[in-house]
């Protein structure tokens, strides 16, 4: 069918609307609790490497999995809200550090 | 060396990504191998990127960062580096993403699949620049510092 997307891309954006967003709120979380950044740092040697090993398993882990349980369909929404998790995603992160 | 890489591999990255754009927007049966080797290129790329930066950043950039806390530019650390390494996440899963939809979708017959393989593109392009200008305000920043202490 033309128009539809594999069951791939709708689980794996689905997912990518999920890293996205996380990653925005797991910094504000870090960002806020001293403790929550002491035991990223603690789990893998710097916060950092917690943080990116944490988005990317969600990402990853999330679409293969979403990929197995959706269907292939015309998923309408996904190109907008792909567009705004990033929007808001990159504008939480501004506004944090701002605000710091 | 490190320092070299990370923003070379990121630019090489942002290029590849224009070249899929090219690609999607001239899709036929005969780019369909370019088009997911531009895809895919972008992505290893991004890759690199976030191993270089993160490398050099775990390891080495604790220094700088003293260097540019003390000088005239210390919202060079404070905000650019600190939106960039938490915001470089966004451009890395999109750059996968955009891997994985060039992989799975037929962007000669599928307009919604082209359609969202730009939009995609056009944002690893748009935050990838925006990494490579936190990038240059950070090294400036470790320079305005320096300047300061008459290094």
């Amino acid at each position: 069918m033309p128009s539809t997307f594999s069951k791939q891309t709708i689980g794996y954006g689905i997912a990518a609307i999920i890293a996205i967003l996380g990653n925005t709120a797991l910094t504000w979380v870090k960002e806020e609790n001293p403790v929550v950044k002491a035991f990223m740092k603690q789990l893998l040697y710097h916060h950092w490497i917690a943080h990116g090993i944490a988005i990317l398993l969600v990402f990853l882990v999330l679409g293969f999995l979403l990929s197995r349980v959706v269907r292939p369909s015309q998923a309408r929404g996904l190109t907008p809200l792909l567009v705004l998790a990033a929007a808001l995603g990159a504008f939480g992160l501004v506004a944090l550090f701002l605000i710091a | 060396m490190l320092l070299m890489i990370h923003p070379t591999t990121g630019a090489l990255a942002i290029f590849c990504a224009i070249w899929f754009m090219v690609e999607v927007l001239n899709a036929s049966e005969r780019n369909r191998g370019r088009t997911r080797f531009a895809a895919l290129s972008s992505m290893w790329l991004m890759v690199a990127t976030y191993i270089a930066g993160g490398y050099w950043y775990v390891v080495y950039y604790a220094a700088d960062k003293a260097v540019i806390l003390k000088g005239a530019w210390p919202f060079a650390h404070t905000f650019f580096m600190e939106a960039k390494e938490h915001a470089f996440f966004i451009t890395l899963v999109l750059s996968i993403y955009l891997a994985i939809v060039a992989r799975k979708e037929d962007f000669v017959r599928n307009r919604s699949a082209r359609v969202l393989a730009l939009w995609v593109a056009a944002m690893v392009i748009l935050s990838a620049f925006a990494m490579e200008g936190a990038g240059s305000f950070i090294a400036m920043g470790v320079r305005m510092g320096l300047v300061q202490a008459g290094i």
